[in-house]
């Protein structure tokens, strides 16, 4: 199947010569379309790092990534905030949701980055939002609202743009074990109809719901388990 | 309530696979809901700072503030002013009038002279083919009692001619004529403001005023006028009788407080003024207690010392608008440097959801824009409304100097441009990881 991820001896070198922190050395790294892979490693191990790379948020010293066909490596910022908009949906630990907008507003903001109308933002963002059941909170601010339902705003936020790729950075992380496994439940959901997770933790039973772990070490992949 | 139940309800094709039709063709680039969206965020962030927001609008709102209401004060002013010169229409004319003697040695001179008076008149008023008119006046301060009250007025004696040369439109019934100075008939017109002060509304024409126990009969009111010098204060604020009556029943003496000489060509006026000083001091035993002041000479300087002087305000008041601006634009600064750094979080938020570095850049630097907008428009509307509460007080009322909103808006968003730009420069060149960590 056509990868959606695909990289090759990606490195990250952070600061210059003398205190130079090697924070890749070397990923080649696949993710097919449909796949629902975990990404693992101990504080420090890289993986943060890669996540950023791999979500466009940032953009490696040496190697090649290509994005559902789209070579990232050296792109300008704003080729690289674009294909950001479109192809990646982040899932953060902390929700991330602008705390002075509705849940709306919130789930629209990518597709106001994409140019997309108004009124077809907000009949979006509802359809959205009703998939993933709080559709009845639209109008309320992200105060109101508990964590599990935080998450599922960002979770329709990320969908907004149909991205190529949805990126979860312990997204079960700030949620008690209840709440996080209905979140989690959502992901095999959305995995099951199609779309492509990468999903990051540094929890080995939340790793497990996935269907394919990659564990990154000093840079390096360390072990991969599970089918490509 | 499990996720598969919630995701099973929902009918139609699912937005959440992949076979779901693709976005709409997205339009990048700056749009209208952007635009919208950028200012909607920046209502929003002031009215969740209102402490800060209010300090910088005030200071915005005060400069455009005091540049609108100055601007359109200055221009009633210049106005007013400026009418008042014109109606004064001192083109070639003169005035004798006694001298102020500047030394003891003179007040002895002068003292031993019966000064400027009536009699001079046959002397000094003979018919001349340069001169117009001869306008002699004579005043004294008198007071009255009507009704009870005691008022000071103005008894001034002038010539039948003097309220057409002098430009004093009656208002209600009738003027001095040669009749009455032929006659030297206790007749008087009275001054716009005396009349009302005396008689309210009422017609007083026909009535009796006392003067120093002399029974004036009023003929005529004159109509009221704007107060640009001194006569036109003691015409308003007094009575005018025949010249022979004054001298007849109010003033033994015979003085006269001046002579205004309107000439045929003001290019005479040397030539004229020369005359006139000479039959003076011929009349006044070589005594030279006289003097012949060009009146649109006199005018004219006044009115370019008015002009410097406005001028001067103008740069003062200038300055301080100027200043009360700056101040805002530091402040717009100052707001907007807390602003990023309250919002560092948002700034990498909205770049890792695909804004672009001037997508952010320009969102600050609208920001900025629209708390100077509107402070700018507070300061519009309050200037605006003073400027309406004062405009009773000006000849053209008091409009809203179109420059000077123009200068103000112009400034006030430029300074916040300026001083947008640099916390704008630093949202841009966050990174998105930086301010996510």
């Amino acid at each position: 199947m056509k990868p959606i991820i695909q990289t090759e001896a990606l490195t990250k070198v952070y600061g210059a010569n003398g205190t130079a922190v090697h924070a890749l050395r070397g990923i080649d790294f696949t993710v097919s379309r449909g796949e629902f892979v975990a990404l693992i490693g101990p504080s420090g191990s890289g993986k943060s790092t890669l996540m950023a790379i791999l979500g466009c948020l940032d953009l490696p010293t040496a190697g090649t990534y290509t994005l559902d066909g789209h070579q990232v490596q050296g792109l300008a910022g704003g080729e690289l905030a674009r294909i950001r908009n479109e192809k990646v949906g982040f899932v953060f630990q902390s929700y991330n949701l602008l705390p002075k907008a509705s849940i709306a507003r919130n789930v629209e903001l990518p597709m106001l980055y994409a140019g997309v109308g108004r009124k077809e933002r907000r009949e979006r963002a509802m359809a959205l939002l009703e998939k993933v059941g709080i559709a009845d909170k639209a109008d309320k601010l992200p105060g109101t609202l508990s964590g599990g339902q935080r998450q599922r705003v960002a979770v329709a936020r990320a969908l907004a743009n149909e991205p190529a790729l949805l990126l979860a950075d312990e997204p079960t992380g700030a949620l008690d074990s209840k709440t996080g496994a209905e979140v989690l439940d959502l992901f095999r959901e959305l995995h099951q109809q199609g779309n492509t997770l990468l999903l990051v933790t540094h929890d080995p039973s939340i790793a497990a719901q996935a269907q394919r772990r990659v564990e990154i070490r000093d840079g390096l992949i360390a072990v991969t388990e599970g089918v490509a | 309530m499990s996720d598969e139940t919630l995701l099973l309800r929902s009918p139609g094709p699912s937005l959440l696979n992949g076979v779901a039709p693709a976005p709409a063709p997205a339009s990048r680039g700056f749009s209208l809901g952007m635009l919208w969206e950028i200012v909607r965020t920046g209502l929003v962030e002031l009215w969740a700072h209102k402490g800060r927001s209010v300090l910088t609008l005030t200071l915005l709102m005060l400069g455009v503030f005091a540049l609108v209401v100055m601007t359109s004060v200055l221009d009633g002013v210049m106005d007013k002013i400026s009418t008042g010169f014109a109606g004064m229409s001192w083109d070639g004319t003169v005035r004798i009038a006694p001298k102020a003697p500047e030394t003891g040695e003179d007040r002895k001179r002068f003292n031993m002279s019966p000064g400027l008076r009536f009699e001079d008149l046959s002397r000094v008023a003979t018919p001349n083919p340069k001169v117009l008119a001869f306008l002699p006046r004579a005043q004294k301060t008198v007071t009255v009692r009507i009704f009870g009250d005691s008022e000071r007025i103005f008894v001034n004696g002038v010539t039948p001619d003097y309220a057409q040369w002098m430009n004093r439109p009656i208002g209600i019934g009738r003027g001095l004529t040669e009749d009455d100075q032929r006659r030297r008939s206790t007749v008087a017109v009275v001054g716009a403001t005396l009349a009302t002060k005396l008689f309210g509304g009422a017609d007083p024409v026909g009535r009796d005023l006392v003067v120093d126990g002399i029974p004036f009969r009023i003929v005529g009111v004159q109509a009221p006028g704007q107060i640009f010098n001194d006569e036109n204060y003691y015409d308003a604020n007094g009575i005018l009788i025949p010249l022979e009556t004054y001298m007849d029943r109010m003033d033994s003496a015979h003085k006269l407080s001046q002579v205004t000489v309107k000439l045929r060509r003001p290019e005479d006026m040397g030539e004229v003024s020369a005359m006139l000083l000479g039959r003076v001091r011929q009349a006044h035993h070589g005594i030279e207690d006289a003097e012949v002041v060009d009146l649109d000479s006199e005018a004219a300087k006044s009115y370019q010392n008015f002009l410097e002087q406005m001028r001067g305000w103008q740069i003062v008041l200038l300055s301080l608008a100027g200043t009360v601006l700056l101040v805002g634009g530091v402040g717009v600064l100052s707001v907007m440097l807390i602003s990023f750094s309250d919002r560092r979080f948002e700034i990498g938020l909205r770049k890792a959801l695909g804004a672009s570095d001037h997508e952010i850049f320009i969102q600050f630097l609208l920001e900025a824009v629209v708390l100077a907008a509107i402070g700018a428009l507070l300061g519009t509307v309050s200037g605006g409304l003073l400027c309406q509460a004062l405009s009773a007080n000006f000849p053209y009322g008091l409009v809203v100097n179109p420059l000077g909103l123009l200068t103000a808006w112009v400034v006030a968003l430029s300074l916040a441009l300026i001083f947008g730009l640099y916390p704008a420069f630093r949202a841009m060149r966050l990174s998105p990881m930086e301010a996510m960590r």
